[in-house]
Parts: structure tokens; sequence; C-alpha cells
């Protein structure tokens, strides 16, 4: 089976969220919905050194849209099958089969499923696989200013940059093996952090 | 607190309270201990149980966004739990309501229905046991544990027990052996209710996401667990009071006693809904 996946690089992204305004642009997408997010983790605090106090405050940026897992939380849950892994990998709801129950979007780690008031369906991140059919780019891919999302059949972009899947806010790869590598930000703390917060909850 | 969830709030505790109750009917039906007009009245009070599980389902659609497509909810029979709970409450609805509208009307025999009725009790338990393993999804860590499972069967118990001592009363039972054991059974459950609500609100001190601690997703608790357990002692001091005068419980004094913990259990479920997390963001 094929299995595309995205390649987000931490250290480069400076959280303009061009990514996240393309791809709301080319599905048109209502307020409050996101197929791709920019999550940004912060924290710090004031350290001692001697008689001197030093602020050790980070912030980095990690844009997250559907990771198209292998073992999707949201695919299992699912009553209607409408959430479904299509034979290229791409994980999709079926529009028309969806009853807009919600479950997907109980169970995803990764705030993926969207629903749609107006539709009342769910909605998400389809990997564009109609563009990358046509050997195009995902739209936000193609978007992004500091070229920090590369799009690819996820065996090449782990043979470029290695396996990392790994970094806060995100959860543990374990769970449900996401087709994501991320190259981590110099500020990186690990999945199981507690240090830092959201810093923007209303726009994710 | 997740009022944005009443439609699975009403469900799952209707549902509850319906198989509660239901299981400790059928148990008396199937024991034989009744007279035959105590059987007919009581399946005639047996009406408002199919009502309050024909209005948990009613409520359920209510929480689809595209409800007349409500049928593709068992598409995925065997493998998605919600499925396999849409299933298993509508064969318990149909058994168990097929069972009932043959009693009303005399119709069949003896032994149908008495089959009829164990396989929808049966149905029941299969119905609870599919709600549970609904919510037990390994990426939501605060629904993910035994509070889940212990909480849902307290509700059958709490309310389902009081319900079926309402019916029973409406029914002018002369179980009398039945109205002390009901309560008493009942004030077990709600002390055991009790401590797991404080051995919950303890865990949840240690269930963490990177952006989510458990412990602080609700930010009344204290106030809503207090008026949670103050309606759940009110109930109880109703359903006691036939006991401590030595009367026969009335529906009158049963009436507001499972409104009360009705809404208690609402309450609680409300918390319960309110404190999903998953393990990311």
């Amino acid at each position: 089976m094929k299995q595309y996946g995205f390649y987000i690089d931490s250290s480069k992204c400076t959280g303009c969220k061009t990514c996240q305004l393309s791809c709301k642009d080319n599905k048109d997408l209502d307020i409050g919905v996101n197929f791709r997010r920019v999550y940004e983790y912060a924290g710090g605090d004031w350290l001692k050194e001697g008689e001197i106090y030093r602020q050790s405050v980070y912030s980095y940026y990690l844009s997250i849209a559907c990771n198209h897992c292998d073992q999707p939380a949201c695919t299992k849950v699912c009553p209607s099958g409408a959430m479904h892994k299509r034979d290229d990998g791409f994980v999709v709801v079926d529009e028309k089969v969806c009853i807009g129950c919600k479950y997907c979007s109980m169970a995803c780690p990764y705030g993926a499923p969207q629903y749609n008031e107006e539709k009342g369906h769910m909605i998400k991140c389809d990997g564009c696989y109609e563009r990358v059919a046509q050997g195009m780019q995902p739209v936000c891919v193609g978007s992004c200013p500091l070229r920090a999302l590369e799009f690819g059949p996820i065996a090449e972009l782990r043979d470029k940059y290695g396996t990392n899947a790994d970094v806060a806010p995100l959860p543990s790869s374990l769970t449900t093996k996401p087709n994501i590598v991320i190259k981590q930000n110099r500020n990186a703390r690990p999945t199981d952090d507690q240090s830092g917060h959201l810093a923007n909850p209303k726009e994710v | 607190m997740a009022w944005h969830e009443w439609p699975l709030m009403m469900f799952t505790v209707l549902a509850q309270t319906s198989v509660g109750s239901f299981l400790v009917l059928g148990g008396i039906l199937l024991s034989g201990q009744l007279s035959l007009n105590e059987e007919t009245r009581l399946h005639k009070a047996m009406f408002f149980l199919w009502a309050l599980m024909g209005l948990g389902f009613m409520a359920s659609t209510a929480h689809l966004g595209s409800p007349l497509r409500a049928v593709n909810a068992l598409n995925q029979l065997g493998s998605s739990w919600l499925s396999n709970e849409i299933f298993f409450g509508s064969l318990f609805f149909a058994a168990g309501g097929f069972y009932w509208l043959l009693s009303i009307l005399n119709k069949g025999s003896v032994q149908a229905r008495k089959g009829l009725l164990a396989a929808a009790m049966l149905m029941g338990i299969v119905f609870m046991y599919a709600m549970i393993k609904v919510y037990l999804i390994d990426t939501v860590p605060t629904w993910n544990n035994m509070f889940t499972p212990l909480g849902f069967i307290l509700t059958m118990l709490l309310s389902g027990l009081l319900f079926a001592q309402l019916l029973l009363a409406g029914a002018q039972s002369k179980l009398t052996g039945l109205y002390k054991i009901l309560p008493i059974a009942g004030a077990a459950a709600a002390v055991i209710s009790l401590v797991v609500t404080v051995l919950q609100m303890i865990d949840l001190s240690s269930i963490n996401s990177a952006v989510t601690a458990a412990s602080g997703i609700i930010d009344n608790m204290q106030q809503l667990q207090l008026i949670r357990g103050a309606l759940m002692l009110a109930a109880l001091a109703l359903w006691f009071k036939p006991l401590i005068t030595k009367n026969k419980p009335t529906t009158l004094l049963l009436v507001p006693a499972f409104v009360l913990i009705f809404v208690s259990e609402f309450i609680a479920r409300g918390i319960f809904y309110g404190l999903h997390m998953t393990i990311g963001m």
C-alpha cells in the first residue's frame, strides 16, 4: 500500500499560518474550521544564577493537519465507516455517509476531524489527494514561505529526514503511528512534557 | 460541564435507567412471585419504562448532525462499539417492547413471553456493556479508566432501582420485602458512588497531556459535585421515608425522589462528558 506523509520543519516554522490560510482558502472553510492548525507551544521560567535571575522563555510552532496515521484513532471508532483509509493511505471522510456523530473528533488526539455545522457532518484534511493524483503538492505545502513543509511518500521522507514524529504537544507517535516526520526546533520539548502550555488555544 | 452534549447525557442516563429497572422488574416477573393482577398492573406501569427508553433514543438522534442518515450508525457493526451500542440498544428496545406488547394484549404463550423477556434482559446487559466500551477510547485518558464502567453501572443501580420501585409502587405490588431491599441497595450504591467520586477526583490530578490538565478542565467541579451529592441524598431521604414511618411507599413520594436522582445523575453525566480530553491537543 502506498503511504504519503508530511515533513514538518519546526526549526524553520515562524508560525505565520500561511499554510493554514491557503488551505482554508482552497477548501473554502468557515471560521473555526481549520484542516491545518499551527500550534504554539510556549513555556519558560526565571532561573536563579548566583545573585541574578535569568529567564528561559521559549516558544516554537508546529504545523499539524491530518497525519493520515497507520492506525487512525478516528476510523477505529467511526460507526458509519464514513471515516476511512484510502488505498493511497489518505484518511478521508465520505461526506455522503457521515452521520455527524463527532465520535471521530473525540478520539483523534491531533484534532484533525472537524465538525461542519452547516453540512451536519465531519470534514477534514484529505491530503489534497486529487491534486496529488495529478502530480501536484497539497496546497499548504506549496504555500509555505519558509519551505518548512514537505510532502511525499513517507518512506522517502523518512530516508531523507529520519523517523522522528514525537515532540510536545503531540502525543506519543506509538499510539496512532502518524505519517509525519518532524525536525525539531532547538527549544523542542519531549511529548510527555508538562513545562509549557498552548499559547494560542483560540487559533487552533 | 458539557451542556452541549445534552442529547448524549439524556440518552445514556435514560438508557441506563430503563435497562437497570427492566433487569429488576424482569427478574421479579420471571420469579413468578407476582399474582396475576399484580402482574397486569405492573405491565401497565411498565409503559413508562419504554417511554423513557424511547425518549432516550429520540434524544440520541439530536446528537447527530445528519439524523436522517441515523441508520448508517449500524454500518460498522462488529468493529465500532458505537455501532454495537446502537444495534444492541435497538434489540433491547424491540425484544422488550414486543414482550410488553404481547403481555398487555395477553397474546402468545406464557413460555414464549418468558423467553422473550429473558432475551430482552440479556440484550439489555449487552447494550450496557457496549455503551461502556464506546467510551473506553485509548486516546481519551479521562474516559479510558475504571471510572467509566463504575459510573455507568452506578447510574443503572441508583436511577434504575428507584425507577423500578416507582413502577412497583404504581402497580400496587404486594412484595413488601422488595420495598425494604430496594432502598437499602440504593443507599449502598449511593455510598459507593460518593466514594468513587472522591477517588476519581484524586485520580484526575494524575491525568495530563502537554497542553491539558484533567483536574482543570471543569472549573466549577466542586460546586457541581456538591449539588449532585445533595440531590442524591435528598432522593435517598424520600426513598427511605416509608421505611422509617412504616408506611407503604407511594408514587407521590417516589416521583419526586426519582426526579431528584435523575437530575443528580444527569449532572454527573454532564461532568463525565465535560471531562473529555485527548492525549494530544
